[in-house]
C-alpha cells in the first residue's frame, strides 16, 4: 500500500519537485484522500474498497499506458484550508473529502471529488456522491468512484495533449461502467458526470501525442 | 506461491467418434487460487465457484447430431494458497506458471452488515504452446492474383471484473465453517460421508450435484448452492470463455446469452458476450452482424467493438472473394470497412498494428 501521511515537509518537497521537473507535463496519478469525518471503522472499510477498485482499474489498461500503474491513494490527516491550492501543489488527479454518518440504522457516506482543471464538461470543480455502506451498495460505491476517477484520467490525458485513442480508452471504460450503474444509483452529481463523459467522447479530436 | 495442491479434471463417460475441434495437445485450463477472506469462507466460496465452472464444461453437446467432439483437454486447477498480491499481474503469472490460459480469483470481504464476494478473471497474453487459437478471429483474404493475406483479431479484453455477489446471511453462516461442504453417499444427500478436503477430483455432474472423490473417502455427492439470490454471470462467462478457447461454438452461444440476460452483469461483460456470440456465429457460417451491432449499441466508444465490426466485414469480403462473386459485393464490403474505420478513427492509435494490417489489405485489394 502506497498510502502515506502528508506532512509540511512533503508539501515543500513537492513544490520544489513541481518547479524543478516540469510536473505540469506529467500525468497526475495521486488521489489525495482527506480523512473523512465520522465513524473511522466505516471510513476504513469504505476506503479499502475504493483502494481495491483503483488497483484493479490499473489492470484495465494496456502496457503502453504505463503511468496508470502509478495511480494510488494517499492519506491526508487534516483537511487543507485551501483545497484548490493543495490540489495544485500536490499535482493530484483528485482530492477526495467527505463524511460517514448514521441515519435510520444505516451508515451513509458523502464523498466529494475535487477536480478543478480536470472538470472538463462538468460545469463545476467538484462532484459529490451519496452512498450507503451496505453490501447491496458495494458495487455502486465502487462504480461511481471509478467513473469519476476514469473521467479525471481522461481529462488529464486531454490536458497533456495525448492522442484521442488514449483519452477515449478512459472514457470508453467510464462509459461502460456508467451503463452498468443500477437506476437507483443514477442520482445527483453522477448523472452530470455521465453526461460529461458522453459529451467528451463525442467531441474527441484524433490529433495529439502519445504518452 | 506454492504449486496448486489439487486439480479437478473433466472426466468423460461418453466415447465419441467425430471431429476433434481442439488439437489433442492443446490443453485449455483455468486455475482458481483461494479467494481472499476471513477464516474458511473464502476457501469454501472458491470451492463452490470452481465446481460450478467445471459443471459448464462438456466434451460434446447433447444431442449431438453432427458428432462434435471438443476433446478432453480441459483442466481446472485450484489452489489452497491465495495470490501473493491480489491483482491481475499476479493472477497472470499464476496462470503462466501452470501453462494455463486463465485465472479466476477474488475475495470475500465483510462490508456493512454482510459479506461481498468480488471475482476477477485474468487471461495472460503469452505463448502457451497451443497450435490452434480458436479465440482469435482470423480471416484469410484470397486477393485475386496476389498472395493471400491473413488478419487476426485478439480477444476483446484480457482482464475482467464481475459484479459483486452479496452473500446471503444463510450462505455466510453455512460456509464460514470448515465442515460446510459435505459429501454424501447418494444423490438424495441423506448419508454424509465426510467433508470436502483440500484435494478432490470432480468426476460427474448432474444439475446442482457433483460426484467427488476426496481424500480417503469413497466417491460421494456434493450439493452446490447458489451463492446469491439472483443468477450471477461469473460461472456462465468463464464457462463460455473456456468454450471459446475450445471451439465449442454452439456452447458459446448458450452460455454467453445467459450472461447477456443476467440482470446485474456489467456492461463490459455484455459487450464482450455479444462479440463472442458474433465470433461463434461466424465460425458456424451463420449471420453475425446483428450481434456486433448490439455490442456497438452498448458501447459505441470501444476500439475492440470496432475491430470486430471490421473483422465481420473482412469475413464477408473473404467469403465473396472465395466464391468469386461479382466485384460489387467486394467493393461494398471495402466501403463499409472504410466507413467503420473513419467513424471510429478516434479510437485507434496512429501506430495501431492491427489497423496497419487492415489498411495494407485494403490497399492491396484496390490494386486488384
Amino acid at each position: 500500500m502506497k498510502a502515506v501521511s502528508v506532512s509540511l515537509c512533503f508539501f515543500a518537497c513537492s513544490i520544489v519537485l513541481c518547479a524543478s521537473t516540469g510536473a505540469q507535463d506529467q500525468p497526475r496519478t495521486r488521489i489525495m484522500v482527506v480523512r473523512y469525518i465520522g465513524n473511522q471503522e466505516q471510513f476504513q472499510s469504505f476506503r479499502g474498497i475504493i483502494e481495491k477498485k483503483i488497483d484493479t482499474l490499473k489492470g484495465d489498461f494496456p502496457s503502453q499506458y504505463i503511468y496508470t500503474q502509478d495511480i494510488h491513494l494517499e492519506d491526508v490527516e487534516k483537511k487543507p484550508s485551501d483545497i484548490e491550492g493543495f490540489w495544485r501543489e500536490t499535482g493530484s488527479l483528485a482530492v477526495l473529502s467527505g463524511m460517514v454518518f448514521p441515519q435510520n440504522q444505516k451508515s451513509y457516506v458523502k464523498s466529494t471529488f475535487y477536480l478543478y482543471d480536470l472538470k472538463g464538461n462538468l460545469g463545476s470543480d467538484s462532484v459529490t456522491l451519496d452512498l450507503v455502506i451496505e453490501p447491496e451498495e458495494y458495487g455502486a460505491t465502487q462504480d461511481t468512484h471509478s467513473i469519476v476517477t476514469l473521467y479525471a484520467l481522461a481529462m488529464d490525458a486531454k490536458r497533456l495533449g495525448y492522442t484521442s485513442d488514449v483519452v477515449s480508452r478512459f472514457l470508453s471504460r467510464a462509459y461502460e461502467i456508467s451503463s452498468s450503474l443500477p437506476e437507483p444509483a443514477r442520482k445527483g452529481d453522477i448523472v452530470r458526470v455521465i453526461e460529461a463523459i458522453k459529451r467528451e467522447a463525442d467531441s474527441l479530436n484524433p490529433q495529439g501525442r502519445q504518452p | 506461491m506454492k504449486r496448486a495442491l489439487s486439480l479437478g479434471v473433466l472426466l468423460l463417460a461418453a466415447l465419441l467418434t467425430g471431429p476433434v475441434l481442439a488439437s489433442a495437445d492443446d490443453r485449455i485450463g483455468l486455475i482458481v487460487p483461494a479467494f481472499e477472506g476471513e477464516g474458511v469462507l473464502g476457501r469454501n466460496v472458491t470451492a463452490v465457484t470452481q465446481l460450478q465452472v467445471w459443471q459448464t464444461l462438456r466434451r460434446a453437446p447433447t444431442p449431438n447430431p453432427r458428432k462434435l467432439d471438443f476433446g478432453s483437454g480441459t483442466i481446472i486447477m485450484w489452489s489452497d494458497d491465495r495470490l501473493a498480491s491480489p491483482n491481475h499481474e499476479f493472477a497472470d503469472n499464476l496462470a503462466m506458471g501452470e501453462h494455463l490460459q486463465m485465472t479466476l480469483w477474488g475475495s470475500a470481504t465483510p462490508y456493512g452488515k454482510g459479506v461481498v464476494v468480488q471475482t476477477y478473471l485474468s487471461i495472460p497474453d503469452y505463448e502457451d504452446g497451443r497450435d490452434q487459437h480458436n479465440e482469435r478471429w482470423t480471416v484469410t483474404m484470397p486477393l485475386p492474383g496476389k498472395k493471400e493475406h491473413t488478419i487476426s483479431a485478439d480477444i476483446p479484453r484480457r482482464r475482467y471484473e464481475f459484479s459483486p455477489i452479496v452473500l446471503t446471511a444463510e450462505v455466510v453462516n453455512t460456509y464460514s465453517s470448515p465442515r460446510a461442504v459435505k459429501v454424501f453417499r447418494e444423490k438424495s444427500l441423506k448419508t454424509p460421508l465426510g467433508v470436502l478436503g483440500n484435494n478432490f477430483e470432480a468426476r460427474q455432474h448432474e444439475g446442482d450435484l457433483v460426484l467427488i472423490k476426496t481424500g480417503d473417502l469413497p466417491p460421494g455427492w456434493v450439493h452446490l448452492p447458489r451463492l446469491s439470490r439472483e443468477r450471477n454471470e461469473v460461472v456462465d462467462f468463464v464457462g463460455g470463455l473456456i468454450r471459446v478457447f475450445r471451439g465449442d461454438w454452439e456452447g458459446v452461444i448458450v452460455l454467453m446469452n445467459r450472461v447477456i440476460l443476467a440482470p446485474r452483469a456489467p456492461v463490459a461483460l455484455k459487450v464482450d458476450a455479444w462479440l463472442y456470440i458474433a465470433l461463434a456465429h461466424a465460425r458456424q457460417g451463420q449471420p453475425f452482424s446483428d450481434a456486433i451491432a448490439k455490442a456497438q449499441r452498448l458501447n459505441p466508444y470501444s476500439r475492440e467493438v470496432a475491430v470486430y465490426a471490421v473483422m465481420g466485414e473482412m469475413e464477408q469480403a473473404a467469403k465473396a472473394l472465395r466464391e468469386k462473386r461479382n466485384d460489387f459485393v467486394i467493393a461494398d464490403a471495402i466501403l463499409r470497412i472504410e466507413t467503420i474505420l473513419q467513424s471510429n478513427r478516434n479510437l485507434f492509435a496512429a501506430d495501431d498494428s492491427w489497423l496497419a494490417q487492415v489498411r495494407a489489405i485494403l490497399h492491396e485489394n484496390q490494386g486488384t
